[in-house]
């Protein structure tokens, strides 16, 4: 009888490791549309309050000065959200002017990394959260 | 109910040990996950969702995998295979599947035996495979849990490093996977093979798994 439990239980993990990504898809896609639009907007309030604490403390750090005025000199243009991957509490989304990362935080889903651009060892390298 | 649990203290001791151990196992991974989470940039997560992470998934099910192999492959392997002088293993002469009359089918099942032992055809065939049958199904079930769940972990940790995640197919021709696998396999694998070996020389007063402890070295399937 155990070993059928045991069954029962590997058979729901198997079910239950895709379950409500949907909904997530469609959230981090969002927050990297209203990123880029942000940044296509030159509107760097907005883009900021959408960074990930990590990319934020970051960029200021390097910046020497608030992220909004930090971010004004990043060269990321705005784009359209072409497709996401959503993977944990992580997500990928590939835009026509380069690729997102994002991070899944208590407040929602914060971009880590933008206008990154796929190098030939598979790595991205980044403009922002690099 | 005292009579019920001296008649199955090995399936309650060791159902019990499962689930405080797989408890501790949460506890513990929770811990660890969280602390990766922080170092990572990520969020910490409370422990019931913890429970619901690909992460706690894999970890659970790589390490079932194994030990359902473990018991497939040796229920199988001896079949074929002898270990002179070991309780675990059966006399050189009866190695194979062995004749119908030692293993009681099909005419020669007493009135005691399962009804799939005294039927024939096909439901003796898989009666008589069914403890393999069921260890390898969980195995490869296992397996595969572990395939998915990995694949889950392993591109959350890709993406975290801002790099491609990879496919299904890809994941299990990966490094990850295959490590995931054979740590767990190899250590199986000698624990099984030591047991073989020492029960030949080695004893345990009491226990099935050993000899009586009288009992020459070279003497094969005794137990006691």
């Amino acid at each position: 009888m155990l070993i059928y439990r045991l069954g029962v239980v590997a058979v729901l993990i198997i079910l239950c490791v895709g379950c409500g990504t949907g909904q997530r898809e469609t959230d981090s896609a969002a927050v990297a549309t209203d990123f880029l639009a942000a940044m296509g907007d030159g509107d760097t309030r907005v883009a900021c309050a959408l960074l990930a604490t990590d990319t934020r403390e970051s960029l200021e750090y390097s910046g020497g000065g608030p992220c909004t005025s930090s971010l004004g000199s990043v060269d990321i243009a705005g784009g359209a959200v072409e497709g996401v991957e959503v993977w944990g509490d992580r997500a990928q989304a590939r835009a026509s002017t380069g690729t997102l990362f994002l991070v899944e935080l208590n407040v929602g889903w914060r971009v880590a990394a933008a206008g990154c651009t796929r190098a030939t060892d598979g790595t991205y390298d980044c403009l922002l959260g690099a | 109910m005292k009579r019920f649990l001296r008649d199955n203290g090995l399936s309650v001791a060791f159902g019990l040990s499962f689930l405080g151990a797989l408890v501790g196992q949460a506890i513990a991974g929770h811990a660890d996950f969280n602390h990766r989470q922080v170092l990572g940039g990520g969020q910490p997560v409370p422990f019931w969702n913890f429970l619901t992470t690909s992460d706690f998934a894999v970890d659970v099910a790589e390490n079932w995998q194994s030990e359902y192999l473990q018991f497939f492959l040796y229920i199988l392997a001896t079949v074929w295979l002898v270990q002179r002088g070991s309780p675990e293993s059966k006399h050189p002469d009866e190695i194979g599947h062995e004749s119908d009359e030692k293993q009681r089918v099909g005419r020669h099942a007493t009135a005691r035996s399962p009804n799939w032992a005294r039927a024939g055809g096909w439901r003796t065939a898989v009666f008589s495979r069914s403890l393999c049958i069921v260890m390898g199904g969980l195995f490869l079930l296992s397996w595969l849990a572990q395939s998915i769940a990995g694949l889950s972990a392993f591109n959350a940790e890709q993406l975290s490093q801002l790099t491609d995640p990879v496919s299904w197919a890809q994941y299990v021709a990966s490094a990850d996977f295959w490590n995931r696998s054979l740590q767990n396999w190899q250590s199986e694998f000698l624990a099984i093979g030591s047991m073989a070996v020492f029960s030949v020389y080695l004893r345990q007063r009491g226990s099935p798994e050993s000899k009586p402890v009288g009992t020459p070295h070279d003497t094969t399937e005794q137990s006691g």
